[in-house]
């Protein structure tokens, strides 16, 4: 087995591994390090101490941890944490050894990737709190929780992969247990529930099906392919979730083509139920922090983080706008033009960005908040834009994927993020904004300046569609 | 037809009348693709005059794209509508109510023995399956001319005899059809006319 791991594997040899390892710590200490010191200093502030050290702190990590591990049961039901080249589960999955034994290394590998960013989040609140006052043993303590919180993550995210077609209520299960210990002390939670789960990952592991592994392998590796050559939309749609349920559920009804197309849109993405949830949950969350960014710390932060939220979660509404782009290349075969088709597709994001700020606001108004409506729109609205405006994007021009040959190697990579990263820096650049114009009580700038953007997004949505 | 100076089509010429099918024939690399691609206005000549329902072919114009439907590469399919679903939303976006498109969506289906597939999405069928589909989406709009592109891949002899029959409803309906095709079966049963391509012609002009 570790023959045959080895063989398939591009091993480094000794001057590559010193060379990887100088990279490494030149970028640790001269980026990671400042950038970690920066934000810790960042949050050491009275607003976030108290919040860390409230009363309620402990109770509310231990539900978002578990609401994480809930999410990570429902993400494994479409991209499971075991995901070797497709010839590989081929060959493990046709052979006569135990799955716990061939699959146990990529698992692993998954594994430790999930603790680690759990570590790097810890170290961060951790960091917090020790520059404050010096606690190295509170430190460790919040290294060691968050070391078990990621390896019950990885567990829960093995799961959903096990079990892809009960995920759904294994994750509702997980985030109602979460909830039911939400008055435990999470140290000691995750102490619990970590060496148990632990003890369950071979049996997982044997219970993965091979037609369920072999189809998300090859649906992430076609993905990384066409990532790596800036064909983000396929890639994504690789990865996208596929409809299973609500086959015979009523998606198309009478009535004008706004009502039909957006009844149709939306009973579409309910049919990924794990998607809309999420998109639903994440937008409404988005919605609720730029109703209270006015009055925020770190507004533009907050404004730009929540308007890149709502960029995402927008997203799994907008499958339709994906479609009419797909429409618009090819000779008619819907009765409508692409530009109207961009615009009947557009009504089912619009409802949810609507319904969602709607619930926030009120929540946050029953709260006993003052929740501001004016950042949500003028946040919300230029999202919704920016999403139609990437949606016409196209692929990417071959002319970008030349290599730019430098001292320091091929740079290629960065023109092609940065033809990728635009939307994404549209939406937060208008979140951060507008949140920092309404900080500053310049009312009238943040209005202009989102139908500012707005029109020109449209402008260049327009050209785009034309050019399908 | 060029792309720079690489010849993709030699100079063909040709009239068709309303109501007769044309079968264009010819090996691989000929230019058959390419012809139906300059008819359906997805593609500008390079050169020539070419004359669509009165008009330059151009998928842009409204005209065109009403008049003109072509099933040139697999269609975009919606990934969470259901095949009888996503053919009735075809129906209503040409001005059909829906119950009518409905009727219409389970008619299709039928029309090429997919009836069962009615409730399955489009990532449960096999190409075959894809293939009989594309066609059913082409058919469920209105059109003057129809164009299709080797429409019998990867049938089987059986589902090509209800494509080739339901291909000759539409002809009797009076529909002007151009196939390219490489099934003799297509031709034998459709054609009215054919255009032979010839790679040597399309080498020649290199």
């Amino acid at each position: 087995m570790r023959r045959a791991w080895r063989l398939r594997s591009t091993r480094r040899d000794v001057a590559e591994t010193a060379y990887a390892v100088y990279v490494a710590g030149v970028m640790a200490l001269f980026v990671v390090a400042p950038g970690v010191a920066v934000v810790i200093e960042a949050l050491r502030n009275s607003a976030v101490l108290d919040a860390l050290r409230s009363p309620a702190a402990p109770t509310a990590v231990t539900l978002l941890v578990g609401l994480t591990w809930a999410g990570a049961t429902w993400v494994g039901a479409g991209f499971g944490p075991v995901t070797i080249d497709p010839p590989l589960v081929r060959l493990w999955a046709g052979t006569d050894l135990p799955r716990r034994v061939g699959l146990r290394r990529p698992f692993l590998q998954r594994a430790a990737g999930v603790v680690a960013a759990w570590l790097a989040a810890a170290a961060l609140v951790g960091g917090v709190l020790l520059a404050d006052d010096g606690d190295l043993r509170a430190f460790v303590l919040v290294l060691l929780a968050s070391v078990l919180a990621g390896t019950v993550t990885a567990v829960a995210w093995l799961l959903g992969q096990a079990a892809p077609r009960r995920a759904w209520w294994l994750g509702l299960t997980v985030a109602a247990l979460a909830v039911l210990a939400a008055s435990w002390p999470p140290a000691r939670w995750f102490a619990v529930v970590a060496p148990l789960v632990a003890l369950a990952v071979p049996l997982l592991l044997d219970a993965v099906r091979g037609p369920e592994l072999l189809a998300q392998s090859v649906r992430w590796h076609a993905a990384a392919t066409t990532a790596r050559y800036g064909d983000v939309q396929s890639a994504l749609g690789d990865l996208r979730a596929l409809p299973r349920r609500g086959r015979r559920w009523r998606a198309l009804v009478g009535g004008p083509d706004v009502v039909r197309f957006a009844v149709a849109d939306l009973v579409g993405t309910w049919r990924t139920t794990g998607r809309f949830v999420t998109g639903t949950g994440a937008l409404t969350v988005a919605a609720a922090a730029l109703a209270v960014v006015s009055g925020a710390p770190f507004g533009l932060l907050l404004g730009a983080g929540a308007a890149l939220l709502a960029y995402l979660a927008l997203g799994v509404f907008c499958d339709g706008l994906r479609h009419a782009a797909a429409i618009g290349a090819r000779p008619g075969l819907l009765g409508h033009g692409t530009w109207r088709l961009f615009a009947l597709h557009a009504v089912a994001p619009t409802v949810m960005a609507l319904a969602t700020a709607g619930l926030a606001i009120t929540v946050l108004a029953l709260a006993g908040t003052s929740p501001d409506p004016l950042p949500v729109a003028l946040t919300l609205v230029p999202v919704l834009a920016v999403r139609a405006w990437g949606a016409a994007k196209g692929q990417i021009p071959v002319d970008l994927l030349t290599p730019v040959p430098t001292p320091m190697g091929d740079l290629s990579g960065l023109v092609v993020v940065s033809w990728l990263a635009d939307a994404p820096l549209v939406a937060a650049g208008v979140g951060g904004g507008v949140a920092w114009l309404l900080a500053v009580g310049r009312t009238t700038d943040a209005v202009v300046v989102g139908a500012v953007v707005v029109g020109l997004l449209v402008l260049s949505l327009r050209t785009r569609v034309k050019r399908l | 037809m060029r792309i720079d100076d690489a010849p993709l089509l030699p100079p063909v010429t040709f009239d068709l009348e309303h109501g007769r099918t044309l079968a264009v024939t010819g090996p691989n690399g000929s230019g058959k693709t390419t012809l139906l691609r300059v008819l359906a206005g997805v593609q500008p000549p390079s050169g020539g005059d070419v004359s669509v329902l009165g008009a330059a072919p151009d998928e842009r114009s409204p005209t065109v794209r009403a008049g003109v439907a072509a099933l040139l590469d697999p269609p975009p399919l919606s990934r969470s509508l259901v095949l009888a679903e996503y053919l009735a939303l075809v129906g209503t976006s040409w001005g059909l109510e829906l119950d009518p498109a409905i009727d219409q969506a389970e008619d299709l289906l039928a029309e090429l023995g997919i009836a069962a597939l009615a409730h399955r999405f489009p990532h449960e069928l096999s190409s075959g399956q894809r293939q009989l589909y594309g066609l059913t989406l082409v058919l469920a709009r209105p059109c003057t001319l129809l164009i299709l592109d080797e429409p019998e891949q990867r049938l089987d002899p059986d589902r090509l005899e209800l494509v080739a029959r339901a291909l000759e409803r539409r002809k009797a309906a009076g529909t002007t059809l151009v196939l390219a095709s490489h099934s003799p079966t297509l031709v034998a049963h459709l054609a009215d006319e054919r255009l032979e391509l010839d790679e040597a012609s399309a080498l020649a002009e290199r």
